[in-house]
């Protein structure tokens, strides 16, 4: 038995078990939080692996196209479809059960549950239902304590199952990395309604090839030989490494390879945290705490950013409109903010003391940095941060009045840490000589800011285009990657060019044929169409 | 000027744990709001050389809701914890919390506490409280401010406002606050960590057994039900034409009957 | 501090209220076989409003109930001047059998020192097996002050009572009104106070006769209020019949003048969610919901409102619920009797030119 082979399930196929929708129901299938519209035929709802399976076998055999959508909360335009029919993975939202091995503890989900459905689980020890998947799992991790799933993308509501199609980051990226080092287990239904059951650690790739082995006909399985670039936060493009595991294949390929059934996924014992926002006068100042909480060892959980203009921001919208009414006045501004975690323990004093003395050599004090250790408090701690994009959101719509083809206009991208300082510089500059209203927040402990541009005309927005592809491009240059987190979709397709030449390229696209021969899959996602 | 601070500890209701009509069992819980506004009087009337102790009865997790006091103000707090007060109706409550305060803090000058709990909703604990130790009482307060030599307590009875000057020895319910909770500094925390907490366990204070928690209760609950909270409503779209519109009205004029 | 958590038998933490012990098997655990005491006893609340001592509602509810329990007396407690013994008649035609009038000129205003010793005083002679009170402002306090120097337990708010064989069953909402819990006390007189409007009032039986009896009482010191004036507005806002309440969905401040135009015609009480007083739109003492107003309108037309649990605690016990907001997922369409998916603004903009319309048609 070679170390690369595949197993292929081949299951009967039933479509009668799945649930079409037609005519005006399927409009609400047309759009996701890019606000893309696209068209399509028809919905089809599957309720387990085997509808699923009996949709793309059909598909594949009738060549049409397939948009894979579940929660719809990308902002990318990877749920948008463009014809054919929909495969809504909406009734597929169970959480199935708890396993143990020597690593620990793991739930098994299907793949519409959400981020915060598995939260209620764990945070609440709502284990009622759940099945043991080793011997009395669901008692004994009962017995040992709250436990977490690490990974928290910022949009809790969706898909787990995206999560791992796009390989999703967070907050806690910074110290417990992206979707992709939590999934234990896939199930993989591809496109000719065959199905994989991957565990991880179990086949790896060989001189660039898998063995896929169905029904005792082999096929090999090549794969790209290009370098991932694995330094930074990266979503953009197939996932390859010398000797891959098959599992990270299918994380991050945004559907185009397989649609992905069943998942399981690893947690970790959950430990008390402070949750701080401390306040510094500048923006600068806020970038020299964040390069000295680096340098922490058991360091932050997460590091965050909100510039003044953020800063500023929530204070005229907490006193004109309606978001952010609870939240007490800022201890300082104008300021810049920087959120972290550390774990609540007895070091918490001696390194809250350093912070504190390095905060008074940037014009700042502990005075000035709020703490929360409460649940109730850290979870208003998050819906702050959470609120800045939220607050975009609600003045891109009011502009998307007047100038309907206008749409979200900001950036996802990470370089690696000793490009950092240029590239925050080449953002200023690009910015200030752009004459754009900007927002600056996000994950700079990974050094992936969000950038968002305050566009009020199509003038704007045309500059701004200009200026995201500007510092796209200055971001490849320097290492790092346009699309670390958001997935490539439909809208950031022209980044992969800046990121992949064309034979890089014309190795996925063999890739997708072996493994999609009549291009049914996601078709416009990533690759584009048919080629 | 002594002021003794009782809180409780209740479940966080803001949580997604109410949706579906169950109490949230192993959930996070937090300051009981109402608390949280009496909190807020006694470090806002707090002044130099002035103390203010909170007090509260409740399982190990209560510690965060005294740490919070400690953290927004109050100097030294103590923890009423041991598992015969588990149970404890509004009776054993009041006079194992009155016992605490005759015992250890006897020459206090007032009792703050909020008015009701978020859970059990009963608002009887200041009441019997206050009997317990012999001091006048004012109820459902909404504003507090100090006085020479007194608290002055606004409180709103039957469609009147009254004030009230309250010379020291009286305890005062809170009943509303100002909405935005406050947030604690890291200084804040820091100083609360090297503030004292006393935990008291029932022999500490010489209770009987038979005197507190479920045993020294004079009520016991019989049994509890959900309630469905659905009501079998109307939907209609305000687009459907001025039928929605009608509905209101008649409804309104019909003033439901 | 787990107030009446769950516990019927002492092997608490097992039961959580599915306890199927019988009455029986109850009065045995508690010794409640020994209770000597008889007579139901009821805090007889006056209304001095027309110049004449009148009965309230709540008392009238509250005497009726405690005839429907047995054949036990009803001994009513009233507090006033000697003009209040005109009172004890009321009382009677409700169901009272003997009224003790505690007596003093000053007794016409609620003093809870007072009020208490009284109270005490009389029922440590009567011995009563319940002692009620309805959950009104001063009995809310009157209640637990007077079980606190007893020694009694006591049930707050209780919105039902069933008396069983000498034990009286006392139910009461909690957890925001999801949960109903049914209490039973193990101390005589068993102690309740008592929602007003729980009960029905019955027809006056006017030919009923009563004894009453003199208890002569010198008011206690107690601290009085230094100023008192009549709220300016405050007060309606419980006991209006029809209010409009608005939540963060109304939007902008427009809208908020729209809804006080509206309110004004059709004669409703103003009132808001927590986030519209946080937002500085309303004054405090307008908000319903856990830390705010309860309220119990005949109707309750929502604007905007969300229904986050803690403002449903304030309105729940609404007759008939009118919620507006265009998001149908929000909680607050789950409860309402008429639930409208739409914008607030606009909504108000037809309302109000219907007003305008039927104005102008009544000229």
């Amino acid at each position: 038995m070679t170390r690369n082979r595949l197993t292929l399930e081949t299951p009967n196929h039933d479509l009668s078990k799945v649930r079409v929708l037609d005519g005006s129901a399927v409009d609400a299938y047309l759009q996701d939080e890019s606000k893309l519209t696209g068209f399509a035929e028809k919905v089809l709802v599957p309720s387990d692996e085997n509808g699923i399976s009996s949709v793309l076998n059909h598909a594949t055999g009738n060549d049409v196209p397939v948009t894979i959508a579940a929660r719809r909360t990308g902002v990318v335009g990877g749920a948008v479809p463009e014809g054919g029919v929909v495969l809504s993975l909406e009734y597929m939202d169970k959480v199935v059960g708890i396993g143990e091995d020597d690593d620990g503890f793991y739930i098994q989900v299907e793949p519409n549950v959400t981020l915060r459905q598995i939260d209620d689980v764990l945070r609440y020890g709502r284990y009622e239902g759940l099945e043991d998947l080793t011997a009395n799992a669901v008692s004994r991790l009962k017995n040992m304590g709250r436990h977490l799933y690490p990974v928290d993308p910022t949009e809790s509501n969706a898909s787990l199952g995206a999560n791992a199609a796009c390989n999703s980051s967070g907050s806690r990226s910074y110290r417990h990395g992206p979707t992709r080092d939590w999934i234990r287990r896939l199930r993989v239904v591809l496109a000719d309604g065959s199905v994989l059951d991957i565990k991880r650690g179990e086949v790896f790739a060989e001189n660039g090839t898998f063995i896929l082995d169905g029904a005792g006909k082999e096929r090999v399985l090549t794969i790209p030989s290009y370098e991932f670039n694995n330094g930074v936060k990266n979503s953009a493009g197939i996932f390859v490494t010398e000797g891959m595991d098959a599992i990270d294949l299918f994380i991050g390929s945004e559907g185009i390879l397989g649609v992905i059934s069943l998942l399981e996924l690893r947690l970790i014992p959950w430990r008390p945290m402070l949750s701080c926002m401390a306040f510094l006068p500048d923006d600068d100042a806020a970038l020299g705490l964040i390069d000295h909480l680096k340098t922490l060892e058991d360091g932050p959980e997460l590091i965050e950013f909100i510039d003044a203009n953020g800063i500023r921001m929530i204070k005229e919208e907490r006193e004109e409109g309606c978001l952010f009414s609870n939240m007490p006045e800022f201890p300082l501004f104008p300021s810049a903010a920087v959120m972290f975690d550390l774990p609540l323990d007895d070091s918490i004093e001696p390194r809250m003391e350093e912070i504190g003395t390095l905060l008074n050599s940037l014009g700042s004090n502990l005075g000035n940095t709020w703490c929360a250790h409460e649940e109730r408090e850290r979870e208003r701690f998050r819906s702050f941060r959470h609120a800045i994009p939220e607050a975009v959101f609600s003045y891109i719509a009011s502009r998307k009045l007047h100038h309907p083809q206008m749409h979200k206009m900001g950036t996802d991208i990470s370089v690696p840490e000793e490009s950092s300082g240029e590239m925050m510089a080449y953002y200023r500059k690009t910015i200030s000589s752009s004459g754009l209203k900007a927002v600056m927040f996000g994950h700079l402990g990974d050094n992936h800011p969000h950038l968002e541009l305050l566009i009020e005309d199509m003038d704007d927005y045309a500059k701004a285009d200009n200026l995201c592809h500007d510092l796209a491009r200055a971001a490849v240059r320097l290492g790092g990657c346009p699309s670390a987190e958001h997935g490539v979709g439909r809208l950031k397709r022209g980044y992969l060019g800046m990121m992949y030449d064309e034979s890089q390229i014309e190795e996925m696209l063999g890739l997708k044929r072996q493994l999609d021969r009549n291009w049914v899959l996601n078709p416009r996602v990533m690759l584009g169409a048919r080629r | 000027m002594k002021i003794l601070l009782m809180v409780k500890q209740v479940p966080d209701v803001s949580v997604s744990g109410m949706e579906d009509g169950k109490v949230p069992r192993g959930g996070p819980s937090v300051l009981n709001p109402q608390c949280e506004y009496a909190l807020d009087a006694a470090t806002l009337l707090k002044s130099e050389g002035d103390e203010v102790i909170a007090i509260c009865m409740g399982p190990p997790s209560a510690r965060e809701s005294l740490f919070r006091c400690l953290e927004l103000g109050a100097d030294r707090a103590y923890h009423l914890c041991d598992p015969d007060f588990a149970g404890s109706d509004v009776w054993a409550t009041a006079k194992t919390l009155s016992r605490l305060v005759l015992e250890r803090e006897s020459d206090f000058d007032y009792v703050f506490c909020g008015q009701k709990a978020a859970d059990s909703e009963t608002g009887q604990v200041p009441t019997m409280v206050a009997e317990l130790l012999g001091v006048p009482q004012v109820g459902a307060c909404y504003r507090l401010a100090k006085g020479t030599g007194s608290v002055h307590a606004w409180r709103e009875r039957s469609g009147r406002i009254e004030r009230y000057e309250l010379g020291p020895r009286a305890l005062v319910a809170v009943e509303r606050g100002c909405n935005v909770h406050r947030l604690p500094s890291v200084s804040d925390f820091l100083n609360a960590r090297r503030k004292e907490l006393t935990v008291l366990t029932r022999q500490d204070l010489s209770i009987n057994r038979d005197e507190c928690g479920l045993k020294g209760s004079h009520t016991v609950v019989r049994n509890i039900h959900f309630l469905s909270s659905s009501r079998e409503g109307i939907k209609l779209h305000l687009d459907d034409t001025s039928c929605a519109i009608d509905t209101v009205l008649r409804s309104v004029r019909r003033r439901g009957q | 501090m787990k107030e009446e958590s769950c516990s019927t038998c002492p092997t608490k933490s097992s039961c959580a209220g599915g306890c199927q012990r019988s009455e029986a098997e109850l009065a045995e655990m508690y010794d409640l076989d020994a209770d000597t005491t008889e007579g139901h006893m009821v805090w007889v609340e006056l209304d001095y409003s027309t110049g004449m001592p009148e009965l309230k509602e709540a008392s009238k509810e509250l005497i009726a109930k405690a005839r429907s329990f047995d054949d036990q007396r009803v001994i009513g407690i009233l507090f006033g001047p000697e003009s209040a013994r005109n009172a004890a008649r009321e009382a009677f035609s409700y169901g009272a059998d003997t009224i003790y009038h505690v007596r003093h000129p000053s007794f016409t205003d609620f003093n809870l020192e007072s009020f208490t010793a009284g109270l005490t005083a009389v029922a440590e002679r009567v011995k009563p097996n319940t002692l009620i009170l309805a959950a009104s402002d001063e009995g809310m306090e009157l209640g637990p002050r007077t079980a606190a120097r007893m020694g009694v337990g006591i049930t707050a708010d209780c919105t039902d009572l069933e008396m069983d064989k000498g034990v009286l069953r006392m139910t009461r909402p909690t957890f925001g009104g999801k949960l109903m819990a049914t209490i039973i006390s193990n101390t005589r007189p068993q102690m309740a106070t008592v929602r007003p409007g729980a009960f029905p009032v019955p027809e006056a039986e006017e030919d009923r006769q009563g004894t009453v009896i003199n208890w002569p009482m010198n008011p206690k010191p107690h601290i009085e209020p230094v100023e008192s004036i009549a709220s300016e507005e405050g007060a309606c806002l419980t006991d209006a019949e029809l209010i409009i309440s608005v939540g963060g969905g109304i939007g902008n401040l427009r809208n908020l003048e729209l809804a006080k135009e509206i309110a004004d015609r059709l004669g409703a009480e103003m009132a808001c969610s927590r986030n519209v007083v946080e937002k500085g739109w309303m004054d405090q003492d307008r908000q319903v919901g856990q830390t705010g107003n309860v309220v119990k309108p005949k109707v309750y037309l929502a604007l905007g409102i969300s229904g986050a649990i803690q403002h449903q605690t304030g309105m729940s016990g609404s007759q008939n619920i009118i919620a507006v907001n265009n998001d149908p997922g929000a909680a607050i369409h789950q409860i309402a009797n008429v639930s409208i998916i739409g914008d607030v603004g606009e909504f108000l903009q037809r309302l109000l030119k219907r007003l305008d319309e039927e104005e102008a048609a009544d000229i």
